[in-house]
């Protein structure tokens, strides 16, 4: 949690552009075309802390996880670990990083190489980082096996011959051992099963609370960032449209497309029945992004004028304060009063008084 | 729950699709796989019913061998009725595209991605539907590869229209455009288009939108409601989604194992989940409304396919398992009821005694004159009565 401290991680306007590949007829008749995977990126991650990052695919949440932990090299902005700039390490000092920085996947089979024992593949790292060898390395496999709820004696096997939740914490013993500082996790229990994703969700905190570690967790799923994150980051083609406590956001969102997706979480309680659609369509290509703010043209609390004109900046909402980890949101409906928002929001506010958005469903 | 009632008491009105006793196995290197183990459903005219499991658990290759699609596999049942009428899996497959018509996760396994979209439904409404256009193999030919359907022809209007049903923008020009050019969402509309366009009573649907952002999946679905209610169309809908079966179904199956687990309807399997696997399933979901600080997972993972226990497949990670356990669970066959849960702790002579389930006299000889395998001997059999929180 923040404890006042410098933050472990920061990252200032971080952008990362791709170059589209492109056919030969097309590199000869066109510009070539650029997207926006992530595009000004501001965030922080405390110690000890989790920041979910969520959004729809394509919004580039993983490129961002990348990009983070320097898997990517950024195009623009800054990323400080521990107050040190890293965004353009190389060689040695790249690697150094990796000891602190470490990454689990969605999918643990296509990151664990098929020809090697998932106990090489765990004590890898340890070689690498010269951290043991040997006797010594034999030993930490077998304790890190143990600290993710593998048995030890299953260390000669492939990862073919394990299951999809077992396999996840190979990942996770393999990040672990050279006992990094922050973990980025992408997408790490969405291949999973429901009762395995509860496995693991648990074993994450569990070594959180013991080694002191930061999660950056990026899913889709938001009943699962819920639950896993203290701060929660959400991004729209490339950028951050809201940002905050966990409470703040799922309980006061104030960016229409949190409201959207919020709204559009189903939940195993409540009322059945079809789910009311506020948000219609695809998001649009983050080649072209459309102009003022990004998410105009599907936004169902649209003002004429204002929201395609102008790109809303991320503001801290009333009552937050304006440092980084406060409740802050990219929206022109900030500028306005919110009596004037309420009276045209398509989101009905229920009457708990804490102007928690309904995402009860509508009957039908 | 009374062991072997005959299916045929049936309280519901005849259904329009019914499996009774499906078994499906696989040959392997190793051995026969058991993939579906004896299940019996039914689903009614108008109905979404959905089968709910983890991946391993059979849901799939249910459908596949209904539709006879599961290649390699070999399919019995004691019976498949279709409208009543008995079914041999051939049979099936003659009514498959047609009547019963299926939608798949991945759109691009069912697409073709040198034929535009509206080629391929245009196809599907010559072969099954009564527009007066020749389907000979040359004139498909000569359509597929040559003139393409004409726009002004019965089948690709038909096409058209039925892309505006499934709430694509702009259908006529999207017609013409072919699979890679549309978003994940958009072909999974225009597979559900293609399913329509045999003019299916029945559609059974797997995973159609496990592949989806949720909002894309809230439409997904929204279409299958609208099917339903516009064209009384029945749904299967197969997912690991236990909140969108929620949403969506009317009655639902929980599958484990290859084995039906507890099948009930919708709320009531929501508000009062009965089987310890479906408790359990449900209490390891994060929820957006929920505090918990610790998830309550089920531990354990599925048994291996190739050696699986003795008696009810979930013993081994059920909190609530006890002596007779080791029982096969199919005495509990399918009773008709609107609540059926294959689990020992419902059996008459089970009483539960300050959460300890007690078996009432000598039931393992009255059960089937054999006696009881050994006591499982797991570690972390605690607390039976299966609250553990
Ligand atoms: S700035 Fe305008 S378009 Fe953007 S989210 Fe706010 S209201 Fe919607
Ligand atoms: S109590 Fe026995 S029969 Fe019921 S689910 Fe548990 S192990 Fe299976």
């Amino acid at each position: 949690m923040t404890d006042g401290s410098d933050p472990l991680l920061v990252a200032e306007d971080v952008k990362k552009h791709f170059t589209v590949e492109q056919g030969m007829l097309d590199r000869l008749f066109s510009d070539s075309e650029v997207v926006h995977a992530v595009d000004g990126v501001s965030l922080e991650v405390a110690t000890e802390e989790t920041l979910g990052v969520v959004g729809e695919s394509g919004c580039g949440k993983s490129t961002l996880g990348r990009t983070l932990a320097r898997l990517h090299d950024p195009t623009e902005g800054v990323i400080r670990f521990d107050g040190e700039d890293i965004s353009s390490l190389s060689g040695a000092r790249l690697k150094e990083l990796r000891k602190d920085v470490q990454m689990i996947f969605q999918d643990p089979l296509s990151s664990l190489n098929p020809r090697k024992a998932v106990g090489e593949i765990v004590g890898k790292p340890l070689e690498v980082h010269d951290i043991a060898t040997g006797e010594e390395k034999t030993a930490r496999v077998r304790e890190l096996f143990e600290e993710v709820g593998l048995n030890p004696d299953t260390r000669h096997r492939y990862p073919h011959e394990f299951s999809g939740g077992q396999r996840q914490r190979i990942g996770i013993a393999r990040a672990l051992a050279v006992e990094p500082k922050l973990i980025i996790a992408d997408e790490p229990v969405s291949a999973l099963d429901v009762s395995v994703q509860a496995q693991i969700i648990n074993l994450m905190k569990r070594l959180q609370a013991e080694y002191q570690l930061s999660y950056v967790f990026i899913a889709h799923d938001l009943s699962v960032v819920k639950h896993v994150s203290d701060r929660v980051a959400v991004m729209y083609l490339g950028e951050v449209v809201e940002t905050g406590p966990t409470d703040d956001i799922f309980e006061r969102p104030e960016h229409p497309y949190t409201r959207s997706l919020l709204h559009a979480i189903p939940s195993v309680e409540g009322e059945t029945g079809r789910r009311e659609i506020l948000l219609e369509g695809n998001p649009p290509s983050p080649i072209d992004p459309p102009t003022g703010c990004r998410f105009h043209t599907r936004c169902p609390e649209y003002i004429d004028g204002e929201c395609a004109k102008v790109d809303p900046e991320l503001t801290a909402v009333d009552g937050a304060d304006t440092s980084a980890p406060a409740h802050r949101v990219a929206c022109h409906w900030l500028e306005h009063d919110s009596s004037e928002r309420a009276a045209q929001s398509p989101f009905d506010r229920d009457e708990r008084g804490d102007g928690a958005v309904d995402t009860g469903l509508t009957d039908d | 729950m009374t062991p072997r009632t005959p299916t045929q008491g049936s309280t519901r009105e005849e259904p329009l699709l019914e499996v009774e006793n499906l078994r499906t196995s696989f040959p392997t290197d190793r051995g026969d796989v058991t993939a579906v183990d004896g299940i019996s459903f039914g689903v009614d005219t108008g109905e979404i019913f959905g089968i709910v499991g983890e991946s391993g658990s059979g849901k799939s290759v249910t459908a596949l061998s209904i539709l006879g699609l599961a290649a390699d596999g070999e399919v019995e049942a004691d019976a498949i009725r279709f409208r009543g009428e008995e079914l041999s899996t051939r049979e099936m497959s003659a009514v498959r595209g047609g009547e019963i018509s299926m939608i798949f996760q991945d759109p691009m396994s069912s697409l073709n991605p040198v034929m535009t979209v509206g080629e391929q439904i245009a196809e599907v409404v010559r072969h099954h539907g009564e527009v007066g256009e020749s389907t000979g193999i040359l004139s498909e030919l000569r359509r597929k590869y040559v003139t393409g359907t004409s726009d002004s022809s019965r089948s690709w209007q038909r096409a058209v229209e039925l892309l505006d049903t499934v709430g694509i923008p702009d259908p006529e020009q999207r017609a013409n455009e072919y699979p890679h050019q549309l978003s994940g969402g958009m072909k999974q509309r225009v597979m559900i288009a293609q399913a329509l366009a045999g003019d299916p009573s029945l559609i059974i649907a797997d995973e159609p939108t496990t592949a989806l952002d949720v909002t894309i999946e809230a439409q997904i679905l929204n279409e299958l409601f609208e099917l339903r209610d516009e064209f009384g169309v029945s749904i299967v809908l197969i997912t690991h989604d236990l909140a969108v079966v929620r949403e969506t179904c009317d009655r639902v199956a929980v599958m484990y194992a290859g084995e039906l687990m507890e099948t009930a309807r919708t709320e009531t399997l929501f508000d009062e989940p009965t089987h310890p696997y479906t408790k359990g399933l449900l209490r390891s979901i994060p929820r957006v409304d929920d505090d918990r600080e610790w998830l309550n997972a089920i531990d354990g993972t599925v048994p291996d396919p190739f050696n699986r226990p003795s008696g009810c497949p979930f013993r081994d990670r059920c909190d609530a398992a006890f002596e007779l356990c080791s029982e096969p669970l199919d005495r509990y066959d399918a009773t008709g009821t609107d609540h059926e849960v294959r689990c020992h702790l419902q059996h008459d002579a089970v009483d539960i005694d300050d959460g300890e389930p007690v078996v009432e006299g000598s039931l393992h000889s009255r059960l089937d004159g054999t006696e009881t395998e050994p006591l499982d001997e797991r570690s972390g059999v605690v607390e039976p009565g299966g609250e553990r929180q």
